[in-house]
């Protein structure tokens, strides 16, 4: 470029009073530069998909929940209001019968009612709940054995035909699911409506009242609809079966989620990498404080930490779980400085790639421990991470067990504050460019879980550590938190 | 922080360095971009552009001249580029006769003389201004305006000869100048 002389004092004038000309830009000038050449550094991007996708998950999560828990209320409902008028309906002839069931630690007793228009009440009771059933149509029903230990009732109706009431599950959370299917045909004898029940059922023991017309379990069960003629039971089946009612038990639901939420005291460990430190003093330091231990230039106090979050757990066999879900970590520890004049205070790094040390300076408005005017700094981090981890089973009956449990958990530094010691270990300063966005945690404890009602809770002291440091490898000094806290979760069992 | 050492940590890309440098010339490199742009929010975009090249291409500096130079040439070269997406701009550049125009005594600022010098400069057509900026300003010669440009070198001649004279009559105006052309000085300094 040819630079050009002013040949006069119109030029010189323009020259000069342009030069003189400058406007304050706004931040967003700023802001768009450092989001072009940091990219990495976008943090509201990741963390809102984040809360966005575990937004999602939560929410949808609650809609199942309470989809159920209206159904099942509105189950009871429809019984409630059933009842009454099926009483007053069914007066022709009826037959009712208890049935049993007997599993490895449940008994169930059923009693079916028919009425002469079709219309069957079935009531299931347990040592400790009830179920009732009725259907407007014709009744086939099956019953799978139930293979657990634990056994519940759950109702599902096909057509509206029939409504079952599931207060308490049969000493057990495993699941009966009734289905009931109206049957077009029409079936005229108790016979028909209750031979495929116990002819395909061969664990649904029908046993007769004595009050429905002398009609007895035993003669069902042998009724030559059924048993004696069994193309003609076959012929029921395949012309009327369109009457089903399914009872088939579920085993414990697999996945169950757990919210969880852990006071902790937050520590943090200090170490050095390499020499660089030795490096960094020889080439730019001269100072004989900075000489002395890192870990007795600094007066750190720990504070409180938090962690809190969902998870979702899976049982792989009966005594391991893996587990993954969302969380936020809070960690913290207090410093203790004073307050100065400011002045510039230096920090020695180094660049990973070329390992050439290279001075960066800021202002510090703290010096290095007490003084004429004490400040308590206060360095934090919050991050929001995975956790992905098992759980094993130690010792336990149903009510309550004894869990280990270890997690690893990838995070994103959503926000921190870091004031660093500068290198002559005299003043903290501020440096968010050394502050690493990504890290990752790792968790160990262990926990008592234990039933209470319709909630599972758990317990036990659990301990956190940060992996990666703190700062970015530049810096020469590590920074791990670690937090020692107690865990309280909760998570609804699902009847 | 010295010169140096923002260059230092600019080259190791550390956002705290980067912040001091901008700090340190934006404000000087917007009232450039102020000069070619239509208004602040474009210069704001020009300064944007600009310090994203200066950032991304520092390495490139030899330290062979100062920093600020190299810096504001870049944004320079920033603001004729964003101008040269506007075809209405290379219109207006490539006008031998641009169109006169009626100073409106109401939009004059006299807050600063320098602020006022601009404001006079924004005040001409778009295409005497960018002339008047690079050769009278930024020092650019008219072979070299030509080029950058995409105009005759001719054309880069009679813009800033009759960017000038309508310069000059604004600034008279103005009274930021008290006398002819012929003998041009600045209020209150001559």
């Amino acid at each position: 470029m040819e630079r050009k002389f002013y040949t006069n004092d119109f030029e010189q004038l323009l020259r000069e009073n342009a030069d003189q000309f400058k406007m304050a830009p706004s931040k967003k000038v700023w802001h768009g530069i450092y989001n072009d050449i940091h990219p990495g550094r976008r943090w509201p991007s990741i963390p809102m998909s984040l809360l966005f996708v575990f937004t999602l998950v939560l929410v949808g999560h609650l809609n199942t929940q309470q989809s159920r828990h209206a159904y099942l209320t509105k189950t009871n409902k429809n019984i409630e209001l059933k009842n009454p008028s099926y009483q007053n309906k069914s007066n022709g002839f009826a037959a009712q019968s208890s049935n049993e069931i007997s599993g490895k630690n449940t008994n169930l007793k059923s009693e079916v009612t028919l009425a002469d228009n079709n219309e069957f009440n079935k009531q299931l009771s347990g040592s400790r709940d009830d179920l009732i059933a009725v259907a407007t149509n014709s009744i086939s029903s099956t019953k799978e054995e139930i293979p657990g230990e634990k056994t519940s009732v759950i109702a599902e109706t096909g057509s509206g035909n029939l409504f079952i009431n599931n207060n308490n599950p049969l000493n057990s959370p495993n699941t009966i699911v009734a289905q009931f299917i109206p049957d077009e045909s029409n079936l005229t004898t108790k016979a028909d409506a209750i031979a495929p029940l116990h002819s395909i059922n061969k664990h649904f023991i029908v046993t007769p009242s004595e009050q429905i017309n002398n009609i007895s379990s035993e003669s069902l069960r042998n009724s030559n609809t059924v048993d004696k003629n069994p193309s003609l039971a076959n012929d029921q089946l395949i012309n009327k079966t369109p009457a089903v009612a399914h009872i088939k038990i579920h085993k414990n639901p697999k996945v169950n989620w757990t919210y969880y939420v852990s006071p902790a005291i937050s520590f943090r460990s200090y170490s050095k990498q390499g020499n660089s430190e030795d490096q960094a003093f020889l080439g730019y330091i001269t100072s004989s404080f900075a000489n002395t231990s890192f870990n007795r230039s600094v007066t750190h106090h720990p504070s409180i930490g938090l962690e809190a979050g969902t998870a979702m757990k899976y049982s792989l066999t009966k005594k391991l779980k893996f587990t993954s879900g969302f969380q936020v970590n809070y960690s913290a520890y207090t410093i203790e400085a004073n307050n100065i004049h400011p002045i510039i205070a230096t920090l020695i790094l180094h660049n990973e790639r070329t390992g050439v040390l290279y001075p960066s300076s800021s202002i510090s408005y703290f010096g290095n421990g007490p003084g004429n005017v004490p400040e308590s700094l206060h360095n934090y981090s919050l991050h929001l991470s995975l956790p992905v981890g098992l759980e094993y089973k130690l010792a336990g009956d149903n009510d309550v067990q004894l869990f280990f449990a270890g997690s690893i958990q990838p995070s994103l530094v959503v926000t921190n504050q870091a004031y660093i010691l500068s290198t002559d270990k005299r003043n903290y300063i501020t440096e968010s460019s050394l502050n690493r966005r990504w890290n990752i945690g790792t968790n160990i404890g262990t926990f008592v879980s234990f039933n209470s009602n319709k909630f599972k809770w758990e317990i036990g002291p659990e301990v956190s550590y940060q992996l990666l440091s703190t700062y970015l490898n530049k810096y020469y000094v590590r920074e791990h938190f670690i937090n020692y806290g107690i865990r309280f979760g909760v998570s609804n069992i699902i009847k | 922080m010295t010169e140096e050492v923002l260059l230092h940590g600019c080259l190791n890309n550390i956002a705290s360095a980067q912040e001091a440098l901008y700090s340190r010339f934006s404000p000087r490199m917007l009232g450039v971009c102020y000069r070619f742009a239509r208004n602040r929010e474009d210069a704001e975009d020009m300064l944007q552009e600009g310090f994203i090249k200066v950032f991304s291409q520092i390495h490139q500096f030899r330290n062979q001249g100062a920093l600020e130079g190299w810096i504001r040439r870049i944004v320079v070269h920033t603001c004729i580029n964003v101008l040269k997406k506007n075809k209405k701009f290379a219109d207006s550049v490539d006008l031998i006769h641009a169109n006169s125009i009626h100073l409106n005594e109401n939009n004059i600022h006299s807050i600063l003389q320098a602020k006022q010098v601009v404001e006079s400069i924004r005040l001409l057509p778009m295409g005497y201004r960018t002339v008047l900026n690079l050769y009278a300003i930024e020092g650019f010669s008219h072979k070299e305006i030509a080029a950058i440009l995409d105009i005759e070198e001719s054309t880069s001649r009679s813009q800033y000869t009759r960017a000038k004279a309508m310069l000059e009559d604004i600034l008279i105006k103005k009274k930021i100048i008290n006398k002819p052309r012929e003998h041009m000085g600045l209020t209150g300094i001559k």
